[in-house]
């Protein structure tokens, strides 16, 4: 090291140096981290209030007998709740159609997703009408969405039906309900997918293309590892937003036929029964439920937030 | 001001609203406000607001079946001596009944309304008692190629609810106790399923029963696939309007019962007032609700929008009689109607009876009676899960 000093350095006095600057170095990283904290706090204990309070109260009241149409009559019955509603035919029926729901719509989201981004990207002629045009689905407010499904799915109403009434069978009614969730939601994904499948190289798949790989050759083995990543974050987004499915259901059948999803039984003991105690135990197992596909997605497949410095290790 | 949540939007309605206005001289003024049309949903948002302990609801159209519920959660306010005296005043039993819970009085009765059985007069000379009979004389329509279909309302809903009771009933039975802590499910039940099923399976109802409301019985009346029809007195009214020519074909007895010489046992339907507890003008509300249903108004809604009256005195009006010709079908199911299972979990158990027995082909009696049985017990000591 040159010394603008000019003057001769021992080497005790060197590591003295060193030390001080590393004391300073950090003392000044220790005093930024906690102006940091200090700036954030504001908005932290906001988030903490607004989120963590009602899922405390939710937990609490799961805990109790509390029905808002016998108000006198509250106690705390422990995990009674739990065994009532883990033990109910009517909890896992919902549970397993969620889950049928949220696995293949999910899947097929993906498939679809793909397939859109793939064009969206490699558009040449009006580029920008094709992208517009692909995200019109997501754009549509889904009750409306779903009420037009509902008519063009009725008996003798709608030009899908023709004579046969599938929403008020079990099976037929899950899948139109699936094909309605696809139908608004592959945009989402193809999205995501797009901003992925930007981050590839072009030189890496036109040095394949000169080695004579196929198109679909070159999707699997160099695409599809490379925007990793970006399908593990849609695919987390997705499966985590399907398993609360809701809307679509409430408009196409009301939850008629066993078609109920577990939030729409949720909502049918909160808010039809007032039964706060019952709701509010469905409430928690459907947050654990998201918390478990979370965890699943993150540690098991590595599925990172973008933009996050390790990229998703394992 | 008074806010007025129920029955607002019924046809005419803001006439009445109007009139009882200018006769309350400045001392309050109603204000109907809308709710949505379907009895469930107007429950929904009333009962959310109820819970709240909001004052912005005073005067509540409840359907027959909330009373207890509404009065057990401490949500209206009971009436009692001059109040009780003025809201029974020249009303039919029944209805009372359906106001009252644990012998209080807590609503006062608005209208009211039965099913009667409704059949084509040239299909059907001789209009059948019993159930029996009924099937018998759809059978031999069908052989011979004529409109045979037996109409009811059996889609998983509040009106097949209606016919599972009217069918309980009529065997004799019941679904609660008098103070609902006890599910009573038995015989009658199995034998009423038994017939419900019968009738599904016999090839003499609609090919889409499992799905048909009221709308859908109607309309298979008027298209001329139903030589009988069990539903409201609107139909008339409507048929006229609709097809002129069936509504000249129609005519009207007592709902079918079991064997023969059984009285008719219909269940009620209806709209009864009451008092929220957290309104600010008890009194003012009191008497906007004596003045919306007075004699001359539960008239007027008659004639305009098809809600049979409560008052005795307006069964004997010319007016009301020539418009529904059908009122002595009407008074004598209405002296013996029964109210619908009388419980503070009556929307549990009016879910799980649609629920359960739905739709009505696939039911087995005695397993479908037995379930019944313990959900709804599980209904009323609170541990029920609604589907």
């Amino acid at each position: 090291m040159t010394q603008t000093t000019g003057r001769p350095v021992s080497a005790a006095e060197t590591d003295e140096t060193t030390a001080i600057a590393r004391r300073r170095a950090s003392e000044g990283k220790k005093a930024e981290r906690r102006l940091a904290f200090y700036l954030v706090a504001p908005a932290v204990i906001v988030m903490l209030a607004v989120t963590a309070y009602p899922i405390v109260y939710a937990v609490w009241l799961s805990l109790n007998r509390v029905d808002l149409r016998t108000p006198n009559e509250q106690e705390f019955v422990g995990l009674e709740n739990y065994v009532t509603v883990l033990s109910s035919p009517i909890w896992w029926n919902a549970f397993w159609i969620t889950l049928v729901i949220t696995v293949v719509s999910a899947f097929l989201e993906l498939v679809f997703g793909m397939m859109l981004a793939v064009v969206m990207h490699r558009t040449i002629i009006g580029r920008g009408l094709v992208r517009t045009s692909a995200l019109v689905p997501y754009a549509i407010v889904t009750v409306v969405a779903a009420f037009s499904w509902r008519f063009a799915w009725t008996q003798n109403l709608g030009w899908l039906a023709g004579d046969a009434a599938p929403l008020t069978e079990k099976w037929p009614s899950v899948w139109i309900i699936i094909l309605a969730e696809v139908w608004k939601t592959v945009p989402f994904m193809a999205l995501l997918l797009m901003a992925g499948l930007a981050l590839v190289p072009e030189d890496l798949l036109k040095a394949a293309s000169m080695d004579g790989a196929s198109a679909w050759k070159r999707f699997w083995t160099i695409t599809v590892p490379l925007i990793k990543p970006s399908i593990l974050v849609a695919l987390l987004f997705r499966t985590l937003d399907a398993f609360r499915i809701f809307d679509n259901i409430f408009v196409l059948t009301g939850g008629s036929n066993g078609t109920s999803s577990v939030s729409m039984v949720a909502y049918n003991n909160l808010i039809r029964g007032l039964s706060l105690g019952i709701g509010s135990t469905m409430a928690v197992l459907i947050f654990i439920s998201t918390g478990i596909i979370a965890l699943i997605f993150i540690k098991l497949f590595g599925a990172a937030a973008p933009g996050a410095d390790d990229g998703g290790r394992r | 001001m008074i806010n007025l949540y129920g029955g607002a939007s019924a046809a005419e309605f803001d006439k009445i609203i109007a009139a009882c206005n200018e006769a309350a001289g400045g001392r309050y003024t109603i204000v109907g406000n809308l709710l949505p049309s379907d009895a469930d949903g107007q429950r929904e948002q009333m009962v959310r607001r109820l819970a709240a302990k909001d004052s912005g609801m005073d005067l509540l159209g409840m359907d027959v079946t909330w009373t207890a519920e509404f009065a057990e959660a401490g949500w209206i306010r009971e009436l009692t001596g001059e109040q009780k005296a003025q809201a029974t005043e020249d009303t039919l039993e029944p209805p009372i009944q359906t106001a009252t819970w644990k012998d209080e009085l807590y609503g006062i009765p608005k209208h009211t309304n039965v099913q009667l059985l409704w059949f084509r007069k040239s299909l059907v000379p001789e209009p059948p008692e019993t159930f029996d009979q009924m099937m018998e004389m759809a059978k031999q329509l069908k052989d011979e190629g004529k409109p045979y279909e037996i109409g009811l309302t059996a889609a998983q809903y509040e009106g097949y609810v209606v016919n599972v009771n009217n069918l309980i009933t009529e065997y004799g039975g019941t679904l609660v106790n008098e103070d609902s802590t006890e599910a009573t499910v038995d015989d009658a039940t199995v034998q009423a399923l038994t017939l419900l099923k019968e009738l599904a399976t016999s090839g003499l109802t609609s090919g889409s029963l499992s799905n048909a409301q009221e709308p859908e019985v109607f309309a298979d009346l008027q298209a001329g696939r139903s030589a009988f029809s069990l539903n409201w007195p609107y139909v008339l009214s409507a048929m006229r309007e609709a097809a002129p020519d069936i509504a000249e074909d129609l005519d009207d007895t007592t709902y079918p019962v079991i064997n023969e010489g059984d009285t008719p046992k219909v269940t009620l339907g209806g709209m009864n007032y009451a008092i929220s507890t957290y309104s600010k003008y008890p009194e003012e509300t009191f008497e906007a609700a004596m003045c919306l249903r007075s004699p001359e108004h539960q008239l007027e809604t008659a004639l305009a929008a098809g809600d049979p009256p409560v008052a005795q005195s307006v069964f004997e009006e010319p007016e009301f009689q020539e418009s529904y010709p059908m009122y002595t079908v009407m008074l004598e199911e209405l002296k013996n109607a029964v109210p619908r299972p009388v419980t503070p979990v009556y929307q549990n158990i009016s879910t799980l009876i649609s629920t359960n027995l739905s739709p009505p082909r696939d039911l087995e009696p005695e397993q479908s009676a037995e379930k019944l049985k313990q959900d709804i017990q599980r209904a009323i000591d609170g541990k029920g899960i609604l589907p």
